[in-house]
């Protein structure tokens, strides 16, 4: 028993179940959380804008006691199959909960049993119900892009190469062994693979590359030097971008640095979701929450395509770009653009904070949006900022000068090291009395208690001037 | 009625198909958006100066913790993150032990009374729970470790959370000295109206209002409720309560048409008689609620709340009755004609049989004719509602109230178009009703709530009158009668009631996703 998980009066963060539905919420599959009870409830209570408006797939299998104790995965299958014969979904994903967990669950044997049943593809999301959202959502993100994703991608490229008149060899050399020995290689006459039952497939992959080609014909002549870089959004979820106009105002600062976007996951703003096969066209992913991670560490690994992370948040959206740029040119595989920016600055600083003196601001939050925005802040300020991250899987995300913590009495330790923090209002109750909190809900935090006041982050450092009232 | 029918794998089936209990196979299950229903924890909040402590995983915990944050009592709440090395080391009593133990050091007092919330992981795990609550009850004697549980696991064959918190809550309850001036009402959460017939039966019986007839409700886990909760019976504008008198009024009356009742009837300046219906949310104190132990009866009126009532009763060795909600009249006769007989007995007489003492001519005649006078009441009322919205097609959902089937009868059998019950189990307490609507109205659909096309219905009807915030998300209508739990209807005042919330509910439009997004119809709520 570890003393920090005992709670006093602040909430949890959202879980990694209800971060497996809000990732793939608009994907157009059937999430199936393996649960006695509550877990969609609480999901689509506290942790769901789309739930009331906008429907999706989204339900628990029900187990009860004695299923769970005599392991009737069965029932799974069949109640499972059955939906999915119904419902007709793109794709099944299965998570699960504390009991499941403890009672050894195969949550990759039901979905293989579900898929050969109703022929749907099915994958598994490993969850227990016992970690936060940004392991779920990211799990859900990869494992979505391995099972659903990966086929259309190998394809795209295939068409795209083709377009290009290469051979076949060419065409196949980034592709999955597998794909391609199921799909290609047993193929014979390559040079006139038009007329393959594969392509005849895909005759609409076909007209959405065409329709790239005009608008994006860098994706087919990487010749032209001047074109603009076109990447793929990951990791824009509800959890941290929960503010309707927030995604919109996200896309709208990297189109007005002409950066182009070629898709959004997940929160995909009512685009089409089949466009979202065109995602490996990208010449790189942005990571806008470590949501995102997985993804793009996963098409990193099979197509090669660099990520950047970091969201164009306030003074620090010029950097960003700048480095996404920077990434699709010198195919630098994976620039934290914040950390970079807040490291530049520390050098740059002619700051000096006394050893003894307290640090002037502390984020709370996410580690990319919290780190984006403290380096936005230590731009517009000339100030230190710190990022203090209570999340899981984010160690790769924070820098020398931020911190990790776990439960009340930590936060509250941390938190007295800061003049001023900024931070969910739910924190307020362990803020020193001597530390200035400023209010920036986070819905994988607080939930609905303060989503009147949630702020789209992309227009809130326009409200900030003599805010802070910093002195160092 | 003996049938053959099974659930139904369907998202509906008619009323001449439904299975009972269980009218639709239970597989996969969608959660729609409707969360007006209480939970757990706004169940344990209306227990003064308790602290609620759960031990369990994040995601189980998330719901719960935010409850209490968006009713504005966090304040009261502390809980225990489970991890996989917690679940899976053996030493799960420990971990639970610490983990108590440091939530409740952390805090600048003890509360009286902690409510402590094991979950679906104990069990599984057999966790000792025994050993746990007497290590911190040992750790902490000032503390009283109510025994309450989160365990959805078991709901479907055991008793649900819910009611086993009913029953926890009540547990601290020690037997005091009887005081015959006193009955309690168990495990309501939502408090009766002022103008209840259970006020109105202790004022025919006593002779003299019950003496906390007028109080507010000190509650402020209730700060969500209409005014109307916190007014008492004499300052209400409902279409039935001009006619919902005093005793002294009935007494008048009846000496006005020449009976001699008035000289027999108890006084009402006379409170020897004096009778205090206390209930949990009238309660200002732990020690307040303490003083349910002299209770001379205990009564309730939601079915999850029997098992509560039968382990209260039988421990402190009082008499108890469960009366519940009820749309039919002969029942709700009956309802009367036991709770008068039994507020006679043990609170008039102080006696311990209720067969010892018979209920005098006089209380009876004056208990009579005021049923028909109710009854009368609420027929006008129907039918004054059946002529204004005609044959609006109405729908019911079960959240609104524990006997839906009961009210759909209720509303057949007054010409109302009644098209759909919202239901997924038929309660034991309804299949009378289900029998009659096999007969009777053998068309009208059951539809499942958590059915996996519950989803993907069109939500499209916004002429319907729907009765319950699910039966209103399901049809996508802005008139609704927006109550969950029965809302503290009961017997004739709560039908007079209910045609007053469906007129409202006929003539003007709700902010539909506003209201029914709201978790605890009635809390306090900061959403």
């Amino acid at each position: 028993m570890r003393i920090e998980n005992s709670y006093r009066i602040i909430p949890c963060y959202t879980a990694d179940v209800s971060g497996v539905c809000s990732a793939l919420y608009e994907l157009g599959g059937m999430v199936v959380m393996h649960d006695p009870s509550g877990c969609n409830s609480t999901y689509n209570t506290h942790d769901e804008t789309r739930w009331y408006d906008n429907d999706s797939l989204i339900y628990i299998t029900g187990l009860t006691e004695i299923d769970a104790i005599m392991g009737n995965d069965k029932k799974v299958v069949r109640d499972v199959t059955d939906a999915a014969k119904r419902l007709s979904p793109k794709f099944i994903a299965l998570c699960g909960s504390p009991i499941p967990f403890l009672n050894g669950t195969d949550y990759n044997a039901i979905a293989a049993l579900i898929k050969k049943e109703c022929g749907i593809c099915t994958f598994a999301v490993e969850t227990n119900g016992m970690h936060d959202y940004i392991r779920g959502a990211g799990a859900a993100l990869r494992r979505y892009s391995e099972c659903v994703m990966k086929p259309l991608w190998d394809k795209v490229l295939i068409q795209k190469n083709i377009h290009h008149g290469a051979n076949i060899a060419e065409s196949t050399h980034c592709l999955n062994k597998d794909f391609v020995n199921e799909n290609i290689s047993q193929k014979s006459g390559f040079n006139s693979v038009s007329s393959s039952p594969l392509y005849k497939i895909n005759t609409d992959i076909s007209q959405t590359l065409s329709e790239h080609a005009e608008i994006y014909p860098h994706c087919f002549d990487k010749s032209n030097k001047n074109h603009n870089v076109v990447i793929n959004i990951l990791g824009a979820t509800p959890l941290d971008f929960a503010v309707e106009s927030s995604v919109c105002s996200l896309k709208n600062a990297l189109i007005n640095r002409d950066i182009h976007i070629l898709t959004c996951f997940s929160a995909s703003c009512g685009e089409d979701v089949d466009k979202l096969q065109n995602a490996v066209l990208a010449d790189v992913n942005l990571v806008v929450s470590a949501v995102g991670m997985p993804m793009a560490e996963y098409m990193y690994e099979e197509y090669g395509i660099p990520y950047v992370i970091g969201i164009p948040v306030g003074d620090f959206a010029d950097t960003l770009c700048r480095d996404i740029k920077r990434a699709a040119s010198d195919k630098v595989p994976c620039i934290v653009s914040y950390n970079d920016a807040r490291m530049q600055f520390a050098k740059s600083s002619s700051v000096h904070i006394n050893d003894n003196a307290k640090l002037p601001l502390a984020v709370i939050g996410e580690a990319v949006t919290m780190g984006s925005l403290a380096a936005a802040l230590s731009i517009r300020y000339n100030i230190p900022v710190s990022v203090l991250c209570p999340l899981e899987d984010s160690d790769a995300l924070l820098s020398s000068s931020d911190f990790k913590f776990r439960g009340e009495d930590q936060c509250t330790y941390l938190m007295k090291r800061f003049e001023h923090v900024i931070a969910d209002p739910l924190y307020l109750p362990i803020c020193p009395k001597e530390t200035t909190l400023y209010r920036l809900p986070h819905e994988a935090f607080s939930g609905r208690c303060c989503r009147q006041e949630m702020k789209d982050i992309f227009l809130y450092p326009d409200e900030w001037p003599d805010k802070f009232q910093i002195k160092l | 009625m003996n049938d053959n029918t099974s659930p139904t794998k369907e998202y509906s089936v008619s009323a001449r198909d439904a299975a009972f209990p269980k009218p639709f196979y239970q597989g996969l299950e969608f959660n729609s958006p409707a969360h007006g229903n209480w939970n757990i924890v706004h169940i344990g909040m209306l227990l003064p100066e308790a602290r609620q402590i759960y031990v369990c995983a994040d995601n189980c915990m998330r719901g719960v913790v935010l409850t209490a944050a968006e009713m504005n009592a966090e304040d009261r709440f502390s809980f225990v993150l489970l991890d996989e090395a917690d679940m899976t080391v053996g030493n799960l009593e420990d971990v639970t032990i610490e983990g108590v133990s440091a939530c409740i050091d952390k805090l600048d007092s003890h509360p009286p009374v902690v409510l402590l919330f094991t979950v679906c992981v104990h069990h599984f795990l057999g966790c000792d729970l025994d050993y746990v609550y007497r290590k911190l009850g040992e750790k902490y004697p000032d503390i009283y470790f109510a025994r309450c549980y989160m365990d959805p696991l078991l709901q479907k064959t055991r008793p649900t959370p819910d009611q086993k918190l009913r029953l926890a809550m009540y547990e601290p309850i020690k037997a005091l000295p009887v005081n015959r001036h006193t009955i309690s009402l168990i495990g309501s959460e939502l408090p009766l109206y002022k103008s209840s017939d259970l006020y109105k039966l202790i004022e025919l019986v006593s002779g003299s209002p019950a003496s906390n007839a007028d109080s507010c409700i000190y509650n402020p886990v209730l700060k969500g409720l209409a005014p109307e909760y916190f007014t008492s019976a004499d300052n209400l504008s409902i279409s039935g309560s001009a006619a919902l008198g005093s005793a002294a009024q009935l007494s008048c009356r009846s000496t006005a048409a020449g009976s001699d009742i008035e000289s027999t009837a108890p006084s009402s300046s006379d409170y020897e008689n004096n009778i205090e219906l206390k209930e949990i949310s009238s309660c200002t104190s732990f020690d307040d609620y303490l003083t349910m132990g002299e209770s001379a009866l205990f009564i309730a009126d939601f079915p999850g709340a029997l098992m509560g009532l039968e382990a209260l009763g039988k421990r402190l060795e009082r008499p108890y009755l469960y009366l519940p909600m009820s749309f039919s009249f002969d029942e709700i006769k009956g309802l009367w004609s036991s709770f008068a007989q039994a507020l006679y007995s043990y609170c008039i007489k102080g006696s311990k049989a209720n067969a010892e003492c018979t209920l005098p001519d006089h209380i009876q005649k004056l208990i009579l004719t005021d049923i028909e006078k109710q009854k009368a009441l609420c027929e006008n009322a129907l039918s004054s509602l059946r002529s204004l919205i005609g044959d609006t097609e109405i729908r019911i959902d079960y959240v609104f109230h524990p006997r839906p089937l009961g009210l759909a009868r209720l509303l057949l059998e007054h010409g109302f178009n009644v098209s759909t019950v919202y239901i997924d189990v038929i309660s034991t307490e309804e299949e009378a009703d289900l029998d009659w609507l096999k007969q009777n109205a053998p068309d009208m659909l059951l539809s499942s709530t958590v059915q996996v096309e519950a989803r993907s219905r069109k939500r499209n009807r916004p002429d319907v009158l729907a009765i319950g915030q699910k039966a209103a998300w399901f049809s996508g209508t802005a008139h609704f009668v927006n109550a969950v739990y029965g809302a503290g209807l009961w017997g004739f005042d709560g039908i007079l009631r209910l045609c007053d919330l469906m007129e409202q509910a006929y003539r003007e439009e709700k902010d539909t996703k506003d209201l029914i997004t709201r978790k605890g119809w009635g809390c306090a709520s900061c959403v």
